[in-house]
Formats: structure tokens, C-alpha cells, sequence
């Protein structure tokens, strides 16, 4: 029998990967599963759930309707198989402040959500509202009023508006409370008759009724199917303000599916705070007594509010002063990339990276790194840029590594 | 170049609310003011709030709830700033719980919340409530009903059952002492569960690393005061942590520098690595140093398993399968689904026994989906008492909820067993579903026919 393995005194753990990923945000999520798609053995350290708490749940880029890429279909397909499906946004949807927005994939759960969708249909008379905006009112940050007042004015049609309250279960009207209640099956039985009575007579005349984004985690399809039933009129959800359910009911769903069928390992709660860089090669990434090793790595770290590049400038005045990202004293902390920005344009600072999304240290360019999402100076701030540069990078990351690998088989 | 590690300062708090997000306990109990405020908001206004305003009371914490945090961690795993919520929220639970108390009341409380205490209290009486139990079970369980209503705990839990022998026969039993020295030694961090209530668990774990080609050495211990911690008893758990610092730095000095201490439950795993060097901060640069050594040799037992002895554990699995034979699943394996418990994974080691699980080959693994990744709501202790256990089985009605549905679809033809690291999880996923449960490692154990 072989000796037994003595992991050496004080020895970093390490953990080993083909591909380490960076950041479980929506870049990094999709990198992660692009690159095990490949065939590659992946592993994912971050913090947390990146920006997704945040993220309303819709694919958008700012309002722009670019060609299908192979990155959406994949999204999609990886969406239908963690239980989440998406599908592509008929026409434009009401945002949170009741102005029309633009998206190009949503859940197929606010397929009605589509403004030609209601506006469209004809009831018996023109003065009848087109949509019904429920509010509750617990949840303070979703006025229903105020929605309805700014989408009558961006439509000019009628939109009727009712504040409904959840009772005294609801406490405080955290979102995350809603939603925990809106899953229990017993409780929304309650809420559905009780909401059966109160918005009767105001879902009739209405062509759709719109619900504020809780209901619920895991059951949100079902609960809105029967709420579509017993009112007679679809039912859908508005994104709403963070933190967002829709956004965690993607990171919940995303993350068990990639992790429970062991495609990827996740290591969350890490904060990496160095780094080995031997000629252009990064050989590990360090996470206190934790050594990550790989033969390629994806940062998809976000941006300043993500945590993945910080600002050393400490006053807004100099901040507004520099036209230049280093003159601000951005900088990434684990690696030390080069950053890049189009002068006074903040949405453009981040890390400078060539097409394929490689980085740059001290001039020199990094072999096996790749910069996915915010954190990359060219990656739209949007959902699509944090996709579609996700993919690309877990795609070249899956390639290289496969290469990688076979160089060593044959080199050893 | 390097940073800290986990960033304590609270004005690195962006008000984003997504540790609110994933609290199990907010999403539970209104009456809980969540991480965000008893956390980060708490501190500001306590290390400096507006003039004229007075620092908060330990009746205004108690008042914001601060008792009901389950020190589950899921606040630190969500904040994007990489805060150690957890840790700013444990301080309030600790002003909070300086509350007088009433005389009998403190003395139940702490007598809980001590486990090294209860649990050298339970194993002196063990013996007596083993012959009772088979004298007169139903005298019993009545007897221990009212002593449950007595100590303040809820007559829903079941009990669990002394144990036969106590864990120092058991492991001598194992053949545990008489390993060959030339072996590389392990240090057995057992745990209070382990040691008092269910030494299976740790024979079981014992066998497995003798298997893997290891000495297992049983050091001197103490409770490492994840319960007294849990409670806001910070005063018991750093007499704690400076006890094991000492107990165990002194069987590293014997065993040799490195040698890995190694305990089968997650929560221990967590109070040795973070909590022991923090707590013994105070105590003199000398017993800081050693309490950083012997938290640098820390392991959770599933990740030395499916680390360093994996492929040990891989050779024993290839020959107990026969020359020829793939790692075929044992026919006589009850198909199973595992729970990470909250406080794997605060560590950010993944989740050590499935993959361990899948190299040796065992297969019957039973999906529960994405609900069952949460919170089971026992909060190691806080689910037994009166009061906690309502509040435990609402906070972890997602997960229970999906284990249930689990257990249901399983069926009668093939039971599902419900594997879980923490004893707290295996005891509440217990109560909750009538699942029967398990240790991972006693399954490592049957596949490897050792123990």
C-alpha cells in the first residue's frame, strides 16, 4: 500500500482546478458553466452572490435588441435545465418606476409582462385601464401609485392601481419575508381568496394584472398561474428594487444545479488576497492559509461596487478631477491588472484585456487570465455584457486548459 | 500583495440588505431585525452614533431580537464587501445576553450552554439510564420528559440514546492505541456530540482513518464552545478556547509540529479555526502564537478525508470491491441525500463527502433541489428549548419542507437516509421528517467495510 498522504506542517491547503473561476456573480456563473461544458473540472471562489441580489432578473442591454449569440442560447439552455427557463422578451416591459424598458430575455413566468401584450388588447370601452398594479402595502419600496401614475403618462392609457396589506405575517414587508411566505402553499392559500376578494372588482375591466416581485423563491410559477386563475386575468411580476428575489431565485437555482450534479465546486465566503505569478503565468491564487491552483483563470470579480476593483481616491472631487482610471487609484486588488477607461466615462473604467479578454500586470500580458463582466473595461454594464463576456471566457478557458493539459501529458 | 482576510470595519457596509437577503431567521420571524441592523448599524452606533446619542442597552438588543441569531454565517457568505457580519451580530447577541437573569433561570441556561458540563453530567447518569430504559421504558421516558420541561427544553425532541459505551472503550475496541507508531499520527478532535451522546460517529470516523493508514490519537479536550458562543456567553468560550489552545497545543508539542487535528463536525471545525485564536486574543502574545498553531492544523474530518487521504481511502475502496471489479454501489446501500450544513459552508471548503463519495463510487445519491440548500433552523442548541422550537422548524421550512417531499417520493420500497456532517442538522432533519440519519462518514465506513 502506498504511504499515506501528511499534508506538511502548516502546508497551504490547496485545491486544484482546470479552470478557477472568480466571482459567482452572473458572469462568473456563466463562465463557470461554459467552462465545464467543455469538459473542464471547475471550481468557483467568491465572496458572495455578486450583484445578482441586485439584478432585477431581466437580460437587457440598455435598451438596445442586438443579434442572438451563441452565449444567449447557451444561457438559455442552461437556464431550462436549472429550473429557471428564460426565453426571449416579445416587446418592452414596465420597469420599477413605471417607464417602458427594454429587455431581451425574461422568465417564461412574465411572458404577459410585455406592454403590447396588455396595451394592445381591446376591452369593451377605451377608458378601461389596461392593467391592474397591485401593491402591498408592507413593502414600502414598491408604491403602486407612484407606478401607476408614471406608466399611465409614459403609455397614455389608464392603468388602475390597488394597495392590498399582507396581514401581520408580513412584519417588517422584507422582500425576503414576502417571498418566504408567498412559497409556504398554506399561506398563499389565504392570501389567494383574500386577494380574489379585494381586487375583483378592479382586475375585471383590466386586461393584466401586475404583482411586486416576491412571490416567492421557488414557487413563484406556480403561485402566479393560480393567481392568473382565480382573478381571470394574467398575472405577472414588475422587477422591482433590491434587494431582488428574482435575482436570488437565479443565483439559488443556478448555483444548486451546477453544483448538485458536481460540474462545479464552490468555495464561498473567500476573500483571495494574493497571489503567484511566475513569466506571465499565474500559477495560484491565495486565500489565506487556502491556495487555489489552476491552469486557467477567469476574474469575474464585478466592479467598484462589486468589490472587484477598488478606488483609492477619497473624495469625490478628486475622483471627478482624474480622467484617468490610474490617476484615481483604481486598482484590482488580487492580481494588480492594468485598468483602462475612456476618460471621464466611468461605465468604461475597469481592466484593460485585449479581444479575447486577457489582462495586462505592470505592461506585461497574463497567458492563462481572463477578465469576464464588470470588472473588464469593455463589458457593457448590463446583464447581456455580463453574459456574453461570461461565455467567452469560459469557452477560450475550457479550450486552454484542454491544451494546457495536453502540452503537460506530452511534455511529462 | 496581500489584504485582510475578512474585512471587520463597519463602515465598509454598503446598506445593500443582501445579508438581509439571506437570512433564514428574517425570512422566519418579523420580529428578528436582521444582520444589516443588529450587525453593521449597531456597531456604528455604538463605537460613535450622533451627539446625544446614548450607545444601545443590552434590553434595546434584546428588544431588536439579537438573541434570535442562529450564528449560521449566511449574512458573511452574501455580503459583497466580504464583511464578517456574523461576527459584528455575535457582539450584540453578547451585550444582550449580559441581561440579569433570574438565579434558576441562569443556572438552566448556563448548564445548556456548557456542554462539557452537561455532557460529563449526561455520561456520569449513563449508565443508570440505560438500565431504567430497559427496566421501564415508558417510566422513563416520562421521567425524562419532565426533566426536559425542567431544564427549559421542548417534550417535541427526541431524545437521543446513551450510549452503550463511552468513547474511550469504543475507540480502544477499534484497535484505536495500538497502532503501529510508525504511522503518521492524527489528532481526534471528537466533539461533545461525539463524546457524550453518540460515540458511533466518531468510531466510525476512527476506522476511517485508521483504514486510510493513520494513527488516531484521542488528546485531551474540551467543548469548543460553538454553544456558549451561539448564546453570547463570551466569557465561557474563552475559557474554553484557552483550555483546548492548551490541551491541544500541548498533544501537537508530543504528537510533532503539522500533525493534523482532525473533527468530524463542521461547527467545531469552525470554532477551532476562527474563533479559538480570536477569543484567546487577550491572553499574552505566548498562548495567542499557540492558539494560531493549533488552528492552523485544524481539519474538518470530510475534508481530510477527500484531501490528504483520499487515495488512501480509494485503495482500501478497490480492494474491498475484488480484483476486476469497478467501485460498483454495495446492493445493500439505502439511497441517500446530503445536507451541507451552514457552517461547511462558512468554511469555503466546498462540500468534502459527495466528492469523496463520488471517487470511491457510491452512487443512490437523491437530489432534493435548490430549497433544501439552506438552513435546516436548529441552530446547534437554540431548536431545543421551548421557545426555539417552533421558531427552528419555521426557520427551516424550506429545507425540511424539501427533504419531507424527498422522504415521501422515496417511498417505502427504498428509504431514504439523510446524511449530514452536523449533529444539530441530523437531530432536527430528524424530528422534522422522521428520516432516519447519518454521519457520511458511517456510510465511508460500511463502503470500506471497516468499524
Amino acid at each position: 500500500m502506498t504511504e499515506p498522504v501528511v499534508p506538511a506542517p502548516l502546508r497551504r491547503r490547496v485545491h486544484d482546478y482546470d479552470v478557477l473561476v472568480v466571482g459567482a456573480g452572473l458572469a462568473g456563473l456563466v463562465a463557470a458553466a461554459r467552462a465545464a461544458a467543455g469538459g473542464a473540472r471547475v471550481g468557483v471562489v467568491a465572496r458572495s452572490t455578486g450583484n445578482t441580489s441586485l439584478w432585477s432578473g431581466l437580460v437587457s442591454a440598455n435598451g438596445r435588441q442586438p443579434r442572438r449569440t451563441p452565449a444567449d442560447d447557451f444561457f438559455v439552455h442552461e437556464c431550462r435545465r436549472a429550473g429557471i427557463p428564460y426565453e426571449e422578451c416579445p416587446g418592452p416591459l414596465l420597469s420599477p418606476s413605471g417607464q417602458l424598458r427594454a429587455a431581451r430575455l425574461a422568465p417564461v413566468w412574465w411572458r404577459s409582462a410585455a406592454v403590447d401584450f396588455w396595451v394592445g388588447a381591446r376591452g369593451a370601452s377605451d377608458t378601461a385601464p389596461r392593467l391592474l398594479v397591485v401593491g402591498f402595502t408592507e413593502l414600502g419600496d414598491y408604491p403602486a401609485p407612484f407606478i401607476a401614475a408614471q406608466a399611465e403618462q409614459a403609455l397614455g392609457v389608464r392603468i388602475a392601481q390597488r394597495s392590498m396589506s399582507l396581514g401581520r405575517a408580513a412584519g417588517r414587508g422584507l422582500e425576503s419575508r414576502l417571498a418566504y411566505l408567498f412559497d409556504d402553499r398554506t399561506w398563499f392559500t389565504s392570501f389567494l381568496d383574500m386577494a380574489g376578494k379585494v381586487l375583483a372588482a378592479d382586475a375585471s375591466p383590466a386586461a393584466a394584472i401586475a404583482f411586486p416581485p416576491v412571490l416567492g423563491l421557488f414557487e413563484v410559477e406556480r403561485n402566479l398561474s393560480e393567481l392568473t386563475l382565480r382573478l381571470g386575468k394574467p398575472a405577472f411580476e414588475l422587477p422591482g428594487m433590491p434587494p431582488s428575489v428574482p435575482g436570488l431565485r437565479f443565483w439559488r437555482r443556478w448555483r444548486h444545479a451546477l453544483e448538485a450534479d458536481g460540474r462545479v465546486t464552490f468555495h464561498l465566503g473567500l476573500s483571495l488576497n494574493g497571489s503567484a505569478v511566475e513569466g506571465g503565468v499565474c500559477r495560484a491564487l491565495l486565500a489565506g492559509a487556502r491556495e487555489f491552483r489552476a491552469r486557467v483563470f477567469v476574474l469575474a470579480t464585478g466592479g467598484v461596487a462589486g468589490g472587484g476593483l477598488e478606488v483609492r481616491a477619497t473624495d469625490f472631487f478628486s475622483l471627478a478631477g482624474s480622467s484617468r482610471p490610474e490617476a484615481a487609484g483604481l486598482h484590482e486588488p488580487i492580481l494588480g491588472l492594468d485598468s483602462a477607461g475612456d476618460g471621464l466615462h466611468w461605465n468604461t473604467w475597469g481592466l484593460l484585456t485585449d479581444a479575447q479578454g486577457r489582462p495586462e500586470r505592470a505592461g506585461q500580458r497574463l497567458e492563462n487570465v481572463l477578465v469576464a463582466g464588470w470588472a473588464r473595461s469593455g463589458c457593457e454594464r448590463t446583464a447581456h455584457g455580463s453574459i456574453q463576456t461570461g461565455y467567452q471566457a469560459g469557452e477560450a478557458a475550457g479550450r486552454l486548459a484542454q491544451s494546457t493539459r495536453a502540452m503537460e501529458a506530452s511534455g511529462a | 500583495m496581500t489584504r485582510p482576510e475578512k474585512i471587520t470595519a463597519a463602515d465598509s457596509c454598503l446598506g445593500c440588505a443582501s445579508c438581509v437577503a439571506a437570512c433564514p431567521v428574517s425570512a422566519a420571524d418579523p420580529s428578528f431585525a436582521g444582520p444589516k441592523v443588529l450587525g453593521p448599524a449597531v456597531r456604528r452606533r455604538q463605537t460613535g452614533g450622533w451627539p446625544g446619542e446614548p450607545p444601545l442597552t443590552a434590553d434595546d438588543l434584546d428588544a431588536l431580537g439579537a438573541s434570535l441569531c442562529l450564528q449560521c454565517h449566511q449574512c458573511d457568505l452574501a455580503c459583497p464587501s466580504g464583511l464578517a457580519v456574523s461576527a459584528m451580530t455575535r457582539e450584540s447577541k453578547a451585550l444582550a445576553a449580559s441581561r440579569p437573569d433570574g438565579v434558576w433561570g441562569r443556572s438552566v441556561r448556563r448548564l445548556l450552554v456548557d456542554q462539557e458540563r452537561f455532557g460529563r453530567m449526561v455520561a456520569t447518569v449513563r449508565v443508570f439510564r440505560r438500565a431504567a430504559r430497559r427496566l421501564s421504558p415508558t417510566l422513563t421516558s416520562a421521567f425524562e420528559l419532565k426533566g426536559l420541561r425542567v431544564l427549559g427544553l421542548s417534550p417535541s425532541r427526541s431524545l437521543p440514546e446513551p450510549p452503550a459505551r463511552p468513547l474511550r472503550a469504543l475507540l480502544r475496541a477499534a484497535g484505536a492505541a495500538s497502532a503501529e507508531r510508525q504511522r503518521p499520527p492524527i489528532l481526534f478532535y471528537a466533539g461533545c456530540h461525539a463524546r457524550f451522546h453518540a460515540p458511533a460517529v466518531a468510531r466510525a470516523a476512527v476506522s476511517v482513518l485508521q483504514a486510510g493508514g493513520y494513527r488516531v490519537i484521542l488528546p485531551a479536550q474540551v467543548c469548543c464552545a460553538a454553544p456558549a458562543l451561539g448564546a453570547g456567553r463570551e466569557e465561557l468560550a474563552a475559557r474554553a478556547a484557552e483550555a483546548n489552545a492548551r490541551l491541544l497545543g500541548r498533544a501537537l508539542e508530543r504528537a510533532g509540529a503539522g500533525t493534523p487535528i482532525v473533527t468530524p463536525c463542521p461547527s467545531c471545525t469552525l470554532a477551532l479555526r476562527e474563533s479559538l485564536p480570536a477569543l484567546v486574543a487577550s491572553a499574552g502574545t505566548g498562548a495567542r502564537e499557540l492558539a494560531v498553531r493549533v488552528a492552523g492544523n485544524v481539519w474538518d474530518l470530510g475534508e481530510f478525508l477527500a484531501g490528504p487521504a483520499r487515495s488512501g481511502l480509494e485503495e482500501v475502496r478497490d480492494r474491498v470491491a475484488g480484483p476486476g471489479r469497478s467501485r460498483e454501489t454495495p446492493m445493500d446501500t439505502p439511497a441517500w441525500a446530503y445536507h451541507v450544513p451552514c457552517h461547511l459552508r462558512a468554511l469555503g471548503v466546498g462540500r468534502p463527502f459527495p466528492e469523496l463519495f463520488a471517487a470511491l463510487g457510491l452512487g443512490g445519491g437523491v437530489d432534493p433541489g435548490p430549497a433544501a440548500d439552506g438552513c435546516c433552523g436548529m441552530g446547534g442548541l437554540s431548536g431545543l428549548t421551548r421557545e426555539g422550537f417552533a421558531r427552528s422548524l419555521a426557520v427551516g421550512a424550506p429545507v425540511l419542507g424539501s427533504y419531507g417531499r424527498a422522504a415521501e417520493e422515496a417511498g417505502a420500497a427504498r428509504p431514504l437516509v439523510l446524511l449530514s456532517d452536523c449533529p444539530a442538522c441530523r437531530w432536527q432533519i430528524a424530528d422534522a421528517t422522521r428520516l432516519a440519519t447519518a454521519h457520511p462518514v458511517e456510510f465511508i465506513a460500511r463502503l470500506c467495510r471497516v468499524g
